[in-house]
């Protein structure tokens, strides 16, 4: 096998049994959320259990690609399984996080880790190469994210240290590395199995989404260790080396001669690092395994890896206390990324808290009792304050603990906060991320999931580069039209030539359905199963690129076919990511999924522009068609029409081969994939779509 | 750049004190990767810092990281009259604001003239900021 | 003594002086004179190789992209403990102490050549004096793994060929279209996102390592990103 290491490891934590699938039986899925779901499809009989339940099956898988020299492919590892952050329901939910821990996997000879049941007390797993060991882990328990991950390199290395050659086995013919183990972890709150709990690999590496860390807490398992000496056999060599040269020249950043374009920050994106640390201190930009781009970074002063909402839910609040960034920032982004706490609920908690505090409903002795300062809101201890609340489920966050949804409904103002929007939690209580009232693929997308889908690939291109422009008067890098064209061409085999507008009334048609459909079915493939990062694809337009036209479509089969040698087209990928969706569907139609469900919060359909007032979007410019053109537009303002929304639902059921009454998959679609046990699993629980 | 003149004493009580929640500016910060995050300003200092501005290159530069500050010039010009009463600020905004097509080149200049009536209060409240 | 003769030729003192003048190894081979004036009235010299490696640890992302490629490359697979430059990193660390690139030095005196029992790791006249190993000859007795000086070594063990292995600038590399050695192109230079792997014809400072760790932030627009040049 080319890419694959052809096995993946099975770790039943109640029976102490470590067992391997082949990966041979799950390779037409691809690799990563792919293969998570099939696994999880023939291993989780009961798919209504609770995500805290021994029968919860966690899949951790890899790609072909990882550990390879894929620009921004290598580092990815896909998390799934029942999760408990979702509301009013744990659906069968994903996250993913980056760094080195899918390469070690890969190197130590796994396609991932399936884990079952529940270890009678706190474990963690060791995997050197083929030895994987179930070991005691009951003084790793109460330690951070970080202490653990060096208390377990100490002991990986069995006292040879770093900085040399370690041989990780017992004699040298089965390696030797100069590298730390890779290590995946929960803090305290994921030990207290809260929806807030993550999974932290290196300083900040999270799978935050889905509430895994608490999932990991209820089966007991402390952290997962793997170090690998061995190799990844490539199909053809030369081609990926090629093939890794050609991006850079053609699409890559090029740091002798940055591109003139503005507002690019997928693959030609320059570094990330933390550009706004306190002054004077230094840095580097820092990235996954084999990535070409370097999306965060490592500082003098601490906040190593800390680059997007883990850094952001205080930097403003820091600068508007101190004038400008500190200390204080750096000090809290590792608090959070020691606790292992999901930032985005930290961020979202935040603004919900302090919306209660300046209007007198929260504080102490008032209707919300919370003796939080918020005098400190932007030093250090106030985010150390709210973290040790949470641990301890001690004044507000005996509520927090729980989750934003949860603690809302306990404090009573669920309803009123999600309509008023100062409980930001647009679909299944997950935070706000980009709005759907204004980019609707990634609301639509959202919705039809299992959480916020975290999929930027539209968002660059259809909407931060045009506002960028808009607001600098600089010259889009595209016109609206040429941008929809490119999508077109690229949003293969559903191209059509209207699926970019975003105006009034093209939201709700048939062509944004289709935008919609291509969107979950790459993004199903090629991100979450093939493990191309987000932060660079889909690349669209591209400031390097002949024509602007970035490298979707053909540098992803090129670089499948390089590594597997198997040879598949693009549209041949998009597919397997139409199968993939499905057999999720299904998952969650089995979880008790119906359309009724599938609405959002009602700020967005309640809360828009009031004269003279900005609203909480700002100006959201995208390409729209009106009146027989393409232009770019402002959108900010607007909300969605429920019944308009439930219309394009049932345009997009119909579209997938879903029941329009229900939203579940019907035996011909799911027949048609090649899942007919799935289509009789749905009927004889009265779950498949008419 | 307009000069404002010297505030008095009342017009820098005004301003130097902190409005209640009904009274709120809401501003947006703008971030490449992470989604528009809403951002509520309860204090005319707040609203000083709060605005910062990057230039096009440097949001260049700083690709995924990069971020902008957001506050409706409109809205604001309402607020300074309404909750602070300081005509004189809001309507030299407009004027600064009307010399400028984009939001990007308006920033500055609001910036300026924000900071120059703030340093005026802290002169009076014998604090310096700079 | 009888080993080193096996791995470099003899010269007199006359013409090695004669060389050293009209070469830059004077301050190279500084360190090592006592060695080589002690040999009766002959000097025995290994040849420099004719390139280095150069890496600017403060630019490094830690992307491990040169190790991919390296390995790649050479093996025809994906190995990080086949790929002759290291990087070693530790998240937890602040900059700039959180990564090192431990590239080989080429040395002008190379102790692994000199340890080689069987003549395997030689500098390769044919290959601008690189210094490298002849899979072929390598009996596995890692005498040059631990002559290194450096730490890690830099000779790997390939453990799945089972022979040393070293930086070759990449002259002999069957996964690669492009000629390498000193004279061709470096893959890790070629794929380091950053540039922050330089290849150099120029005799690196043979003391210590500021040589060969330098500063590659000054030319582009590393500054212009707000990143630091010093």
């Amino acid at each position: 096998m080319y890419g694959y290491v052809g096995k993946i490891l099975r770790v039943n934590l109640t029976t102490r049994k470590i067992s391997t699938i082949n990966t041979e039986d799950y390779k037409e899925w691809g690799g990563g959320h792919g293969m998570g779901s099939a696994i999880f499809w023939d291993l989780c009989p009961d798919k209504t259990v609770d995500g805290r339940d021994p029968r919860n099956v966690i899949t951790i898988m890899t790609s072909p690609l990882s550990g390879t020299l894929v620009p921004a492919a290598s580092g990815r590892t896909e998390v799934q399984g029942i999760g408990i952050q979702g509301h009013p329901i744990g659906w069968y939910t994903r996250s993913n996080f980056g760094g080195r821990f899918g390469a070690q996997l890969k190197y130590a000879g796994w396609d991932g880790i399936v884990l079952e049941g529940r270890a009678d007390k706190p474990v963690w797993i060791d995997i050197r190469n083929g030895n994987v060991k179930i070991r005691d882990g009951g003084h790793l328990w109460g330690l951070d994210t970080w202490a653990t991950q060096e208390e377990i390199w100490q002991e990986v290395s069995d006292g040879q240290g770093f900085g040399n050659w370690v041989e990780i086995d017992s004699w040298r013919d089965r390696g030797r590395t100069t590298q730390r183990p890779a290590v995946l972890t929960i803090g305290r709150v994921g030990e207290l199995q809260s929806p807030l709990g993550c999974l932290i690999h290196d300083a900040g590496n999270g799978a935050g989404q889905g509430g895994f860390g608490g999932v990991f807490g209820s089966k007991n398992l402390k952290a997962i260790s793997v170090i690998g000496t061995g190799s990844i056999d490539i199909a053809h060599p030369a081609m990926l080396m090629n093939a890794r040269l050609w991006t850079r020249e053609k699409y890559g950043f090029n740091v002798e001669a940055p591109a003139a374009d503005v507002g690019s920050f997928n693959f030609p994106a320059g570094p990330g690092a933390t550009p706004y640390l306190p002054p004077g201190i230094g840095q580097r930009p820092q990235g996954c395994t084999g990535c070409h781009k370097m999306c965060r970074g490592r500082s003098a002063g601490g906040g190593n890896e800390s680059h997007c909402v883990d850094y952001l839910f205080y930097n403003n609040y820091d600068a508007a206390k101190h004038g400008q960034i500190t200390h204080h920032l750096l000090q809290a982004a590792d608090l959070v990324q020691k606790a292992g706490i999901n930032v985005y609920q930290m961020q979202t908690g935040l603004i919900w808290l302090n919306h209660l505090y300046q209007q007198g409903i929260l504080g102490p002795g008032k209707q919300i009792d919370c003796d939080l300062p918020f005098d400190q809101l932007g030093d250090y201890v106030f985010v150390e304050r709210m973290v040790e609340q949470i641990e301890k489920q001690e004044g507000i966050g005996k509520y927090l603990f729980k989750g934003l949804a949860q603690a809302a409904i306990d404090l009573g103002r669920y309803e009123q906060d999600l309509r008023s929007g100062i409980l930001p939690l647009q679909e299944w209580g997950y935070s706000h991320h980009y709005d759907a009232r204004t980019e609707v693929e990634w609301g639509y997308g959202s919705l039809l999931g299992s959480r916020d889908c975290n999929d930027h690939d539209f968002n660059v291109c259809c909407y931060w580069t045009p506002s960028i422009c808009a607001l600098f008067g600089a010259e889009f890098p595209v016109s609206a039209a040429e941008l929809a064209a490119i999508i077109a061409e690229k949003c293969v085999p559903y191209s059509d030539p209207l699926m970019a507008d975003y105006s009034d009334e093209g939201i709700y048609k048939e062509p944004m359905a289709k935008l919609v459909q291509w969107h979950r079915h790459y993004s199903n493939y090629y991100k979450q199963s093939l493990l191309f990062c987000d932060w660079a694809y889909a690349d669209f337009v591209n400031p390097y690129a002949e024509g602007k036209k970035g490298l979707t479509g053909e540098a992803e089969p090129k670089f499948f076919t390089a590594v597997t040698g198997i040879e598949q087209s693009f549209e041949e990928g998009i597919e397997i990511g139409r199968k993939i969706w499905n057999l999720d569907r299904a998952i969650w139609a089995l979880q008790g999924r119906h359309r009724d469900q599938e609405v959002f919060a009602d700020y967005i359909y309640e809360v828009g522009a009031q004269p003279g007032y900005t609203t909480y979007e700002i100006p959201y410019v995208m390409p729209v068609y009106e009146n027989g053109q393409w232009q770019y537009k402002a959108l900010s303002g607007r909300t969605l029409d429920r019944q308009k929304v439930e219309d394009w639902k049932t345009i997009y059921y119909k579209l997938e081969g879903w029941d329009p009454n229900t939203g579940r998959p019907t035996r011909r679609t799911l027949e048609g994939l090649g899942l007919k046990e799935v289509a009789d699993e749905l009927e004889k629980n009265g779950k498949l779509g008419a | 750049m307009v000069q404002l003149s010297k505030p008095s004493k009342e017009l820098v009580a005004r301003l130097m004190k902190k409005v209640d929640y009904q009274k709120q500016l809401k501003g947006v910060i703008m971030n490449a990767m992470a989604g528009t995050i809403e951002r509520s300003i309860y204090s005319f200092q707040d609203a000083c810092n709060f605005l910062y501005s990057s230039s096009l290159e440097e949001l260049q530069a700083a690709g995924g990281a990069g971020s902008i500050r957001y506050i409706d010039f409109g809205v604001l010009q309402k607020w300074l009259r309404e909750v602070f009463g300081d005509e004189e600020l809001a309507t030299a905004i407009g004027q600064e604001v009307a010399t400028e097509a984009f939001y990007g080149k308006q920033l500055p200049l609001v910036k300026k003239l924000l900071m120059q009536r703030l340093n005026q209060c802290l002169e009076l409240t014998q604090v310096t900021h700079s | 003594m009888a080993d080193r003769k096996r791995n470099s030729k003899e010269y007199s003192r006359r013409s090695f002086l004669k060389m050293a003048s009209g070469t830059a190894v004077g301050l190279a081979f500084g360190g090592f004179l006592p060695r080589l004036i002690n040999v009766d009235d002959h000097a025995l010299i290994i040849p420099a190789s004719e390139g280095y490696i150069l890496v600017d640890t403060k630019k490094c992302g830690g992307c491990v992209s040169c190790m991919l490629a390296c390995s790649l490359v050479h093996e025809g697979k994906e190995n990080l403990s086949l790929s002759r430059i290291q990087v070693l990193q530790n998240s937890f660390e602040k900059y700039p102490n959180d990564i090192s690139q431990e590239q080989c030095k080429q040395c002008t005196f190379p102790a692994c050549a000199e340890a080689c029992p069987t003549k395997a790791l030689t500098a390769d006249p044919t290959k601008g004096h690189v210094r490298l190993v002849d899979s072929r000859k390598c009996i596995g007795c890692m005498q040059c793994i631990q002559a290194c000086p450096q730490q890690p070594a830099r000779i790997q063990w390939n453990h799945e060929a089972r022979h040393s292995q070293k930086c070759d600038l990449c002259s002999v590399t069957p996964y690669w279209e492009e000629k390498g050695g000193p004279d061709g192109k470096q893959a890790c230079v070629a794929v380091c996102p950053f540039n922050a792997i330089k290849f150099t014809k120029e005799i690196p400072t043979q003391v210590g390592d500021f040589g060969y760790k330098v500063n590659l932030r000054k030319h582009d627009a590393w500054g212009a990103l707000g990143l630091p040049t010093d």
